[in-house]
């Protein structure tokens, strides 16, 4: 945004007063709010504040997760989840019926699915669904964002800071990120993933910010939609967000069949 | 007031719920913990097989039977699953009955598949007594360092499994480094009169044991089985994911003096002891297009060469011809014999290669997946292909046709089988 040019007199006290006061006016003017760029913030510390507003460091919580069909009929699951530190995840599968008893552990990168039948975790990897639909394993057990992803660049859009992150390693689910966040709330709105291609594998829509247990308002909806799988959407809906202390030795392959002895 | 009292009659019912969204509903006390569990699944199924008369297998199983070219099998299955727990104390099990019925017949039976107690003496050790699976080795279609586990059908590998009654304690410690995880399992397993009498014959007491080590990102196992009914046994397995969508697993046993009868040439059989390795290496990989394939290669030394497959083949098949000639079974129930004493086993010979595609919600069909599988025995050129169709569409409800095929010359294994062909429908309900 450019401003125009002012001419001050230096000198008479005339033309000192009337100068100072259009100066005055020009300075309110471009303090209001949307006339002035605001400071931009630094990528990888707002990167950081997201983090902690989706969800605490470590905490329990519950969700839903519901696959929607073109023509309107549903798929659900419902799950608990606990994370400790930043790349310790574990979820075990409360329903459907069918499903019921299976976990699903990360650690970094690494990814195991446990089946009651099977009876042994088998790995997995972040790029495969263990529920099916457009959210993947890299989806359902995610990490926070600043431990998989540096902040490339970050830029005004629409009046949201728009950040680009590049994933650290092949490892990661998607290559680079989008990420359009409130800028008040720290709140991400949308974040659009790609492959290492440039194709837009899918986009995410964040919503309903509310209180889900911890006092921290937090988006409790996340909608996808994707061009690999046109009509369908996935959404994950949280509820019961609580911080938690755990043992290391919960997160651990022979503790995935035993997720059910942590629910309180 | 009544404008506040207005305002709040129009909201939405769901709103007051915890984690409620305004379009999609959901309370979570729905799921509040309850000490007690108790889940099912009915399974039905019916099958067209087409059986193989000229085969060994089949000549020595339908001996006594009605000879025939096809059998229509149908039957259901009711499995039963839960427990309860006490503050200190755990409680589970699993039952499985099932009913089964063709041309020729039917049977029935009734297995606890587990039920054992656990406790947790400290929060990161349990200990468990009972009835309990156990399932080591990180291949898929096959596990040699599975010391302590029933054989699993390479054709069904997910299949749910009896298992052994044990004695198991376990400890885990978590480590800030690169090695992340460490559990020690142990596993007192004895054979005594009806106890695990399908582990050995004569009284004594297994001792199995696991170390699990989370080091370098790669799943590690060292086993040992030691001190009771079968030949001492170590081994090692290990997994790893390469990518977010590859990964590679392997497991190597080595059997000490273990002991396996063998048909000579002259049809006198001669017990070969010897110390053998077995090993497994397999790969996952998932494609842009969500095609997964599972590539495993399984060499197992203590198994039959294409050799000496083959001679047993032909001396069934010389044993029926005599039989159907003179009349006598003394032959085929000498064959009979080899065939419990590993003939039998779902992979007699030495060398295997195993090949899966399944292809996730293709064409955008969601929850359906096709499969096609391939079992070769890699020395005599024989093979099982099996074409599968799943659909997990409806909830808690699974269905899967397949359709299996056995394939190879005369005298090698997949020819030899009981069956020629297999189709199949299953249907599941999970409750």
């Amino acid at each position: 945004m450019s401003h125009p040019a002012v001419s001050i007199p230096l000198s008479g006290p005339r033309h000192w007063l009337p100068a100072l006061s259009l100066l005055v006016s020009l300075l309110a003017l471009a303090l209001l709010p949307g006339r002035l760029p605001a400071a931009v913030p630094d990528a990888t510390a707002l990167l950081r504040e997201v983090d902690r507003v989706l969800q605490p460091e470590s905490f329990e919580m519950y969700r839903k997760l519901i696959n929607i069909e073109p023509d309107g009929s549903r798929k659900e699951w419902v799950l608990y989840s606990v994370k400790k530190g930043t790349d310790n995840v574990l979820a075990l599968f409360l329903s459907p019926a069918s499903d019921k008893g299976r976990s699903t552990l990360r650690l970094g990168d690494n990814m195991w699915l446990y089946i009651p039948n099977v009876g042994k975790p088998i790995r997995i990897t972040s790029l495969q669904s263990v529920t099916g639909g457009v959210f993947n394993n890299a989806d359902i057990l995610r990490l926070d964002f600043s431990v998989e992803y540096d902040a490339e660049g970050i830029e005004e859009a629409g009046g949201e800071w728009l950040l680009r992150l590049k994933a650290k390693s092949g490892a990661v689910a998607y290559d680079r990120l989008k990420m359009w966040v409130e800028r008040q709330r720290k709140v991400p709105t949308r974040i659009e993933a790609y492959a290492a291609s440039g194709l837009l594998i899918k986009t995410l829509y964040y919503k309903e910010v509310k209180d889900l247990g911890d006092g921290v308002p937090r988006p409790s909806v996340v909608e996808t939609d994707s061009p690999l799988y046109k009509g369908y959407k996935s959404v994950m809906i949280w509820a019961s967000v609580k911080p938690r202390k755990l043992d290391d030795e919960v997160f651990t392959l022979a503790f995935m069949g035993r997720v059910e002895e942590l629910r309180r | 007031m009544l404008g506040l009292l207005a305002v709040l009659a129009v909201l939405p019912a769901e709103a007051g719920a915890q984690g409620g969204a305004s379009e999609f509903r959901f309370d979570v006390t729905e799921f509040d913990k309850a000490p007690y569990s108790l889940d099912g699944l009915l399974e039905l199924s019916a099958a067209d097989v087409t059986l193989n008369p000229d085969g060994a297998l089949y000549r020595l199983t339908a001996l006594d039977t009605e000879q025939r070219s096809s059998v229509h099998p149908y039957g259901a299955k009711l499995q039963l699953e839960g427990g309860y727990a006490w503050p200190w104390l755990a409680f589970n099990f699993r039952v499985q009955a099932s009913e089964s019925r063709d041309e020729l017949g039917s049977t029935s039976e009734a297995v606890v598949q587990e039920a054992y107690l656990a406790t947790q003496p400290t929060a990161t050790s349990t200990v468990e007594l009972g009835k309990r699976v156990t399932k080591w080795g990180k291949g898929y279609a096959w596990n040699p360092v599975a010391f302590v586990d029933r054989a699993k059908d390479p054709s069904d590998p997910e299949l749910a499994q009896e298992g052994f009654v044990m004695a198991r304690a376990e400890v885990i410690r978590s480590f800030a480094s690169d090695l992340r995880n460490v559990a020690l399992s142990l596993v007192l397993l004895p054979v005594d009169g009806d106890v695990n009498e399908d582990f050995g014959v004569e009284p004594a007491t297994n001792v199995a044991g696991k170390l699990t080590l989370l080091l370098w990102d790669t799943d590690i196992d060292l086993l040992a089985l030691g001190g009771g009914t079968r030949p001492s046994r170590w081994g090692v397995d290990f997994s790893r994911n390469l990518g977010s969508n590859v990964e590679v697993h392997g497991e190597w046993t080595r059997t000490a003096e273990a002991q396996q009868p063998v048909l000579q040439p002259g049809g006198g059989v001669q017990q070969r002891v010897d110390s053998t390795d077995a090993w497994l290496l397999g790969l996952r990989y998932l494609t842009d297009f969500e095609l997964t394939s599972i590539v495993e290669y399984y060499v197992n030394e203590a198994g039959y060469t294409r050799e000496e497959l083959e001679n047993f083949y032909r001396f069934v098949d010389q044993a029926w011809m005599k039989y159907e000639v003179g009349g006598s079974r003394a032959l085929l129930d000498r064959a009979a014999s080899l065939v419990q004493g590993g003939y039998g086993r779902p992979n007699p010979g030495r060398r295997y290669g195993y090949l899966r595609l399944s292809q996730k919600d293709p064409f955008d069909w969601l929850y359906v997946t096709p499969a096609a599988t391939a079992i070769a025995n890699l020395d005599d050129d024989s093979r099982t292909l099996i074409a599968e169709l799943g659909y997990t569409g409806i909830t808690n409800l699974e269905l899967r046709g397949r359709v299996m095929w056995l394939q190879g010359e005369r005298f090698t294994e997949f020819a030899e089988k009981a069956n020629a062909s297999r189709a199949e429908l299953r249907v599941q309900w999970h409750f």
